[in-house]
C-alpha cells in the first residue's frame, strides 16, 4: 500500500530533482510524503497507488501545460480561486441545485471555494446513493457542515454509517484509514449499525478535475 | 493604471491589512493583518502578525514573521525569524535567517550568512557559503562551498575538536547533485555526490558517483554507485 521513496524513483524513472520540484510546485500533496523512521534515520514513503498515478498524469500532461497550470489542474490548496460558473452549476439538474442552495445557507451565504464545492459533490453523492429525502440529508447537512470546512482538507474519507434508518457521518483521515485498512484493524460495530458509504474526497476531486480539465486550465 | 500608496515608518508605527506599494520601515513597525505589497524594506525592526504577499523583501534590520510570507525576492542582511511557510523564488541571507517548523520553497537560495530551518528546505539550487542547519533539505542541486582553513592548516590539532567546528548541518538531505565541504549528515540521497573537508555522513543512498576525500567518513553505502576516493 505504501511505496518507498527509493522503489518509487526505480519504478517510475524520475530524479529526486523533479520529485521534489513537483512537490515544490504543489503537483503533489505534501500530506503524500510520508516520513517514518527506519534503521537509517528516517524514509518517506508514499501512498503507492496515488503517487503512481499522479506521476503518469504529470508525465502525460507535463508537455501540454506548464507546471502552473498543472498545479491548479492537480493540486487541491491551488483549487481555490476556480470560478465555477452559474451555467455549469445548472447544467448539473435540480437535485444538485437544491443541495448547492442548502448548503450555502449552511455557511451564511459566504462565497463558495472549490473545497466547498467538493463537499457539495459529496453530499450529493450521499443523497443518490442512499435514496435519502431532502429533509433526511438537510439534517446531515445542519449537523456535518461547518464541522468538514473546519478540518478544511480533501485527504479525508467519510464513512456514511446507518443504523436501522438513521444515518451518521465519520469522517476520518485518509492516510489513517489507508493504515487501518492495512493492518486489518479489527473494529466490532454494533450489529444494528452498519458502512454503507464510504467516499473519499481526495477521488471525489480527482474525478472531478479529470472530467472538467477546461475550468482549471483556462479551456486549452 | 491605480497607483497603490506608500506607506513609510521612521518612529513607530502600524501598518494595517491592505494592498500598498512600497512599504518601508526604519523605525520599528508592526504589520497587523494580511498585506500584499510591491516591496517591504525595512531597516529597522518589524514584525508581522499576517500573511506577507510581497514581491520584494529586503531587511537589514530584525524582521519576524508570524504567518506565511510569499515573495519573489527576499533578501536578509539583518537578522529574520519566519514562523509560516516561506514560499519565494530567490532568497539571499548574509545575516541569519531562521524558521522553526515550517517548509522554505525556493527556485533559488543563497546562504553567505546563516539559516536554520527545523523542517524542511526544498530548492531548486541552493549555494551555501556560510553555515546551514537544517532537518531536511531536498531539491536538485546543492554547493556547500565554505571551506574550513583550520582543518586545512592543522588537521591534526582540530581533529580533536571536528565535531564542534563542522560547520554544515542536515539530519537528510536528498537531491540530485550534492557538493559538500563540512558536512555533518545523517543520511544523503543523490546521484552525484563530492564530499570534501571532513564531511561526515552516516547513510549515502547513491546509484551515480560519490567521490570523497580522505577526511570524510561515510558509514554505510546502499545503491550502486562508483566510489572515487581522492
Amino acid at each position: 500500500m505504501y511505496i518507498s521513496k527509493k522503489e518509487l524513483l526505480d519504478l517510475t524513472g524520475i530524479s529526486y530533482g523533479q520529485l521534489y520540484r513537483w512537490k515544490r510546485e504543489g503537483l503533489i500533496p505534501e500530506d503524500w510524503f510520508i516520513k517514518k523512521s527506519s534503521y537509517t534515520g528516517q524514509e518517506t514513503f508514499f501512498p503507492k497507488d496515488k503517487i503512481i498515478d499522479r506521476i503518469r498524469e504529470i508525465q502525460e500532461l507535463k508537455d501540454q501545460y506548464s507546471l502552473e497550470e498543472l498545479a491548479k489542474l492537480l493540486s487541491p490548496e491551488h483549487g481555490n480561486d476556480i470560478f465555477i460558473s452559474e451555467e455549469y452549476l445548472a447544467d448539473r439538474g435540480e437535485e444538485f441545485a437544491k443541495t448547492l442552495s442548502y448548503y450555502k445557507k449552511c455557511v451564511n451565504d459566504i462565497p463558495l471555494k472549490f473545497f466547498d464545492f467538493i463537499l457539495v459533490l459529496a453530499f450529493q453523492e450521499i443523497k443518490d446513493s442512499l435514496h435519502l429525502e431532502d429533509d433526511a440529508l438537510f439534517s446531515m447537512m445542519d449537523l456535518n457542515v461547518k464541522r468538514f470546512i473546519d478540518v478544511g482538507s480533501i485527504d479525508f474519507i467519510i464513512l456514511v454509517l446507518a443504523i436501522e434508518t438513521n444515518h451518521y457521518l465519520l469522517l476520518l483521515k485518509e492516510s489513517n484509514y489507508l493504515d487501518m485498512k492495512k493492518d486489518r484493524l479489527e473494529i466490532y460495530f454494533d450489529p444494528k449499525m452498519k458502512i454503507c458509504k464510504e467516499i473519499s474526497l481526495s477521488q471525489l476531486n480527482d474525478e472531478f478535475r479529470k472530467k472538467n480539465k477546461e475550468l482549471f486550465t483556462g479551456g486549452q | 493604471m491605480s497607483q497603490k500608496g506608500k506607506f513609510r515608518i521612521s518612529g513607530v508605527g502600524t501598518v494595517v491589512a491592505g494592498d500598498y506599494g512600497d512599504i518601508s520601515i526604519s523605525g520599528s513597525g508592526k504589520i497587523v493583518g494580511d498585506i500584499s505589497c510591491e516591496a517591504l524594506r525595512v531597516s529597522g525592526s518589524c514584525k508581522s502578525e499576517g500573511v506577507i504577499n510581497a514581491t520584494s523583501i529586503r531587511s537589514s534590520g530584525s524582521i519576524r514573521c508570524e504567518k506565511d510570507v510569499i515573495s519573489d525576492d527576499i533578501s536578509i542582511s539583518g537578522s529574520g525569524k519566519f514562523e509560516g511557510d516561506v514560499k519565494v523564488k530567490r532568497m539571499s541571507v548574509s545575516g541569519s535567517f531562521k524558521s522553526e517548523e515550517h517548509y522554505l520553497n525556493a527556485e533559488r537560495i543563497n546562504i553567505s550568512g546563516s539559516l536554520k530551518n527545523e523542517l524542511e528546505i526544498n530548492a531548486e539550487l541552493i549555494e551555501v557559503s556560510g553555515k546551514i542547519d537544517a532537518k531536511e533539505i531536498v531539491g536538485t542541486t546543492i554547493n556547500i562551498l565554505k571551506e574550513d582553513h583550520l582543518f586545512s592548516i592543522t588537521p591534526g590539532f582540530f581533529m580533536f575538536g571536528s565535531k564542534r567546528l563542522t560547520l554544515n548541518k542536515a539530519e537528510t538531505i536528498t537531491c540530485e547533485t550534492i557538493f559538500a565541504r563540512n558536512l555533518k549528515c545523517i543520511k544523503l540521497c543523490a546521484e552525484d555526490i563530492t564530499l570534501k573537508n571532513h564531511s561526515m555522513v552516516e547513510y549515502v543512498e547513491c546509484n551515480g558517483v560519490l567521490r570523497m576525500d580522505s577526511s570524510c567518513s561515510v558509514k554505510q553505502i546502499e545503491g550502486t554507485c562508483e566510489i572515487i576516493r581522492e
